[in-house]
This record gives structure tokens, C-alpha cells and sequence, in this order.
């Protein structure tokens, strides 16, 4: 477990947060926003995800597909959340691969993951990130000096 | 002349009048099990983001997005967003191309809308002083000081049925 959750305050508007505390978060929400760059035009979707073990899994429809196949480069998944008197985001930066093994698509559909959504999915895709990074930062009126 | 910075679109009035006597020509097409997606007019869109006070912020450098949560608020078919002094700025700066992603859910659907545009910051001082004048409220403590707009160059949103185990009972 991590140590004492260090809350923002009002002094302090605003703490990075470490991986494991990132990762604690992504493995409580389901839902997160993945952002793709195409020809340096950003695009955003809202996907589920599944966080476990240092990987997230997404599970896409064919609109996911379409937005995906075209990034060359690293995408983001952001997820947020609100906790009491703060609000957290983290940002899970890398590339992402589709799984094509008949192994690991097994495996991914035996974890019975369940989308929101009816939307027909087509596709697994796995971000084993290579940045992970979070902040949280206090809810209140701004601090001015 | 702007408009009431919070009210719906001017175009609903007269489309809903246009509409005459079909009194089904005005209800929002609901996404079901054979439909799960319907596709959202950019009035519907425009009044989702009205209601709707955070979204997403994409930026992209070097063809490699950063994604914030943002407060905005949507007016005159534009957006406005106040932010802090940071790296979302600096990104800004280097490229204007950026995607605001809002998103929410209903009863039995979802929705979620993308505006794509281009991002400056306001920097004359009637500019600033109308963007003051505006209720653009923030969630976080942190200190914001610049405001930017989004000009959009396209507004797409989806609605999406939920399954039946995330449907929420009225």
C-alpha cells in the first residue's frame, strides 16, 4: 500500500503524484479519455479501460479503431476523478498494440471485461505505458496572494 | 450582437418553428440495441456543451498529445477556458491545433461531443474584460490566469446506448 495519502491544501493547490498512487487510481475508474495525434491535430475519444499489473486494456469499437490506426506516435489516456475536497488526473503516456495472438486475446476475453456501451467491439488494444504521471489538486476558490 | 452567453442557440427557435406540426420532429432520436450510435447535430452538440462546465483538452507537439481536464465554458459557438501558466500554455504556444472533449450521461445513453479548432490567447483588455464578465466558474484552487478561446473549425458528438447493466433506474 502506499503511504498517507498527502492531500493538497490551500497553500499547495495542486500535488504530483507517484506511479503507484497513479496506478491505484486507474485500477479504481473504468473511464478515461485516450487522445491520439495525427499530422499534429489532436483527437480525443472517451474509452473504457481496464488497468492491472502495469498494462491498461481497451477493449475498442470501430470508431476506436478508426481514431487509432492513424497515430504514429504515442497516444495519452487521461482519467479524473473527485475525492473529497480534491481532484485527481493522470496521464498514461505510450504506444499502443493491438493484441493479434490467439493467446492474448484469450486471456483478454476470459477477464469478461464489460464496456459500457453496446457499440460492437472489434479490437483489444494494450498500453504498457513508458510515462505515467498525476497530479491532484485541491477544489476551492483560487488562491491569489 | 452576442447572444445571452448561456442560452441555446438562436438557430433552435427558428428550426423548431420550421418544423411545423410534426411533433416528432424535434425529439432527440434515442441510440438503442440495433442503433447503439446516433450521430449528433451540431445544434445538439452545442447545447450539450452549453450545459456542461468540464471537458478534456487535447494538445499535440511533435505529434505527441497531452490531455488536460479543463473547465470551459461554451458561448457564441466558441469556447472559453481559463488556465494556469504551464506546459498545456507553452503546447499551446507551439501548435494551435487542438481537439475539447465533453462527455455525459443520461438515463440510458451516453454522449460526447469533440470540438476541433484552433486555441489563442485573449491578450487585448476588452477581450478580457468580456471573458471576466462571463460565468466561467473553476473547480480547483489552482491560480488561472490566462484565458484562451477555441475557434472551431469542426463540432461532430455522438449519443451511445448503455448496456443494460450500467442503465441507471429513474
Amino acid at each position: 500500500m502506499s503511504e498517507d495519502l498527502r492531500m493538497p491544501d490551500a497553500g499547495h493547490p495542486t500535488l504530483r503524484l507517484g506511479p503507484e498512487e497513479c496506478w491505484e487510481l486507474l485500477a479504481g475508474t473504468t473511464l478515461g479519455r485516450l487522445a491520439v495525434s495525427y499530422r499534429n491535430e489532436p483527437d480525443v475519444i472517451p474509452v473504457n479501460f481496464w488497468a492491472a499489473e502495469k498494462s491498461i486494456l481497451l477493449h475498442g469499437s470501430e470508431h476506436v479503431r478508426d481514431i487509432v490506426r492513424r497515430a504514429r506516435h504515442q497516444v495519452v489516456l487521461e482519467a479524473d476523478g473527485r475525492s473529497g475536497s480534491s481532484v485527481w488526473s493522470v496521464m498514461a503516456k505510450g504506444m499502443l498494440r493491438e493484441l493479434t495472438g490467439p493467446d492474448e486475446i484469450a486471456a483478454a476475453e476470459r477477464r469478461q471485461l464489460k464496456p459500457w456501451t453496446l457499440t460492437r467491439r472489434v479490437l483489444y488494444l494494450e498500453l504498457e505505458p513508458s510515462e505515467l504521471t498525476g497530479r491532484r489538486i485541491a477544489v476551492g476558490p483560487e488562491i491569489n496572494d | 450582437m452576442p447572444r445571452h452567453p448561456n442560452g441555446p442557440p438562436s438557430t433552435i427557435p427558428t428550426e423548431n418553428a420550421a418544423a411545423g406540426n410534426e411533433p416528432d420532429a424535434t425529439l432527440p432520436a434515442i441510440p438503442d440495441l440495433d442503433n447503439p450510435v446516433i450521430e449528433l447535430s451540431e445544434d445538439e452538440c452545442w447545447d450539450l456543451l452549453i450545459g456542461t462546465m468540464l471537458g478534456r483538452l487535447a494538445v499535440s507537439v511533435a505529434d505527441k498529445p497531452e490531455l488536460y481536464p479543463v473547465n470551459f465554458l461554451a458561448h457564441d459557438r466558441r469556447i472559453l477556458i481559463r488556465t494556469m501558466q504551464g506546459t498545456k500554455l507553452v503546447s499551446m504556444a507551439i501548435n494551435n491545433k487542438v481537439a475539447l472533449e465533453a462527455d455525459g450521461r443520461s438515463l440510458h445513453s451516453v454522449w460526447s461531443v469533440v470540438v476541433k479548432g484552433t486555441v489563442r490567447e485573449l491578450t487585448a483588455e476588452a477581450e478580457i474584460t468580456t471573458a471576466e464578465q462571463l460565468s466561467l466558474r473553476s473547480w480547483t484552487a489552482s491560480v488561472k490566469t490566462t484565458y484562451v478561446e477555441i475557434t472551431p473549425s469542426q463540432i461532430r458528438g455522438r449519443r451511445i446506448a448503455l448496456a443494460d447493466e450500467f442503465k441507471l433506474e429513474r
